[in-house]
């Protein structure tokens, strides 16, 4: 052995490092919140059954997959009245608009803008006047996975203020309105009240699909919002999830 | 920690005793982090990596049989998981670093042999980097034999190759983290 592999053996021996003091409180915060990952490959293969005993079943129970006469019918209707995928979603997004007051003018400052105000009132009378129901409630305080609740921390931590001074009808409006951008995504959207009505501050985790970022952050600063903090989406994955403190300005 | 003592906190961890799995963070966490920790080059990475090579040993423990040495099955889960990790993030550590950091000078000794110039520069630091710039293959051959002190035979059963195939990569690796100190201290152009 010469000199230099001596040398460099040597050195790398001192190279061992302390790990963090925190290291296993870290490790066993991360067990108690994580959770195993699904199997995808079991997912697949359980998706490729389900969907094989779906298609034998309707041929055992109907003889045949399409009778011929259904078939012809079939095909025709397909090809004159059926809308396409996108025709379907362009259709149902506006549907939605209409249900719902422009968001551009929601939430603008008490005598910056009257539509706004208006708008503000329709909203919070549409909130209010119908109690929730408690398929809903239960949606709400759903927590949603911890995987992602544990993932979250990593991510931009965005704060929101706003200059409404009816903090209550605000946080309502954004956090309904945030279900409209993030539907694609299952166990979307959470929000809890964290603190008593008469304060002023709630917590909001939203999870969005990259698509939807943007019209998200949008409906924010359009109904009195700025955002404080970070907003570039990570590179990789599909989701984002972003904490929301909510600080009405005083 | 012994292969009895594992099989007795998988079996408290079975019934739902998860805070058991604390004793074997404590009894490797050195290991594991200074695993991830010079595979990564990156400290703060590390920490990531390392939780999540506990949290696989964690949820895979049911598996682990005790007639293979516990150590051995964490070191093969650290190497699966790092790989698989550092291949989902892409993580490369560019060459070039080294050259910008360690400008070329050589003191003008003529009593100096390069050999006695490249000894003067074998430091943690240039050996760090000289680290990054191996193939994970090899980077965990070094970081397993050369810094953890693990047998062969142990790394061999790690990293699953043979024990012939863990000594040709620690020399290959020697060579090559040798020759990538000498790029670092010979100017371009010469």
């Amino acid at each position: 052995m010469d000199r230099i592999d001596e040398k460099i053996e040597n050195t790398l021996k001192m190279m061992v490092d302390d790990p963090p003091e925190t290291m296993t409180n870290q490790v066993m915060a991360k067990i108690r919140t994580g959770k195993k990952k699904p199997n995808m490959l079991w997912v697949a293969i359980a998706s490729a059954l389900a969907c094989s005993v779906l298609v034998v079943g309707i041929v055992f129970s109907t003889g045949n997959l399409f009778p011929k006469a259904d078939r012809q019918a079939a095909v025709e209707t397909s090809a004159e009245n059926t809308p396409s995928p996108m025709d379907s979603y362009a259709a149902k997004a506006a549907d939605e608009d209409k249900a719902q007051p422009p968001t551009n003018s929601v939430a603008a400052a008490p005598g910056e803008n009257a539509g706004g105000t208006g708008a503000t009132e329709r909203s919070a009378k549409q909130s209010e006047s119908r109690p929730a129901t408690k398929e809903e409630l239960e949606e709400l305080n759903r927590p949603i996975g911890e995987d992602l609740l544990s993932a979250s921390d990593k991510l931009p931590q965005v704060k929101l203020v706003s200059k409404s001074k009816n903090p209550e009808e605000l946080w309502r409006t954004i956090r309904d309105n945030s279900k409209k951008f993030s539907r694609m995504i299952e166990n979307n959207i959470v929000g809890d009240e964290k603190t008593p009505s008469n304060k002023k501050t709630y917590i909001m985790k939203v999870i969005l699909s990259r698509s939807y970022y943007k019209g998200w952050s949008e409906m924010v600063k359009s109904n009195g919002g700025t955002i404080e903090g970070s907003l570039t989406a990570p590179e990789t994955g599909d989701a984002i999830c972003v904490t929301i403190t909510f600080e009405p300005s005083k | 920690m012994s292969p009895q003592e594992i099989t007795e906190i998988a079996m408290k961890i079975a019934k739902g005793d998860n805070e058991s799995f604390a004793g074997i963070v404590d009894e490797y966490k050195g290991f594991v982090f200074n695993f991830a920790n010079q595979m990564s080059g990156s400290r703060e990475l590390a920490q990531d990596l390392t939780q999540e090579i506990f949290l696989r040993a964690f949820s895979q423990l049911s598996k682990y049989k005790p007639d293979f040495p516990f150590k051995s099955w964490l070191g093969r889960v650290a190497y699966t998981t790092t790989l698989n990790y550092l291949r989902k993030k892409r993580e490369t550590i560019a060459i070039e670093s080294l050259a910008q950091d360690s400008p070329f000078e050589v003191k003008d000794d003529t009593h100096q042999t390069p050999e006695d110039v490249l000894l003067e520069k074998v430091t943690k630091e240039s050996i760090s980097k000289a680290i990054a710039t191996l193939k994970p293959d090899l980077r965990a051959v070094v970081v397993l034999c050369g810094i953890q002190g693990v047998e062969i035979s142990q790394a061999a059963a790690m990293l699953d190759i043979p024990e012939g195939t863990v000594k040709s990569r620690f020399s290959r690796a020697k060579e090559d983290m040798k020759q990538a100190i000498l790029r670092t201290f010979t100017p371009k152009g010469v």
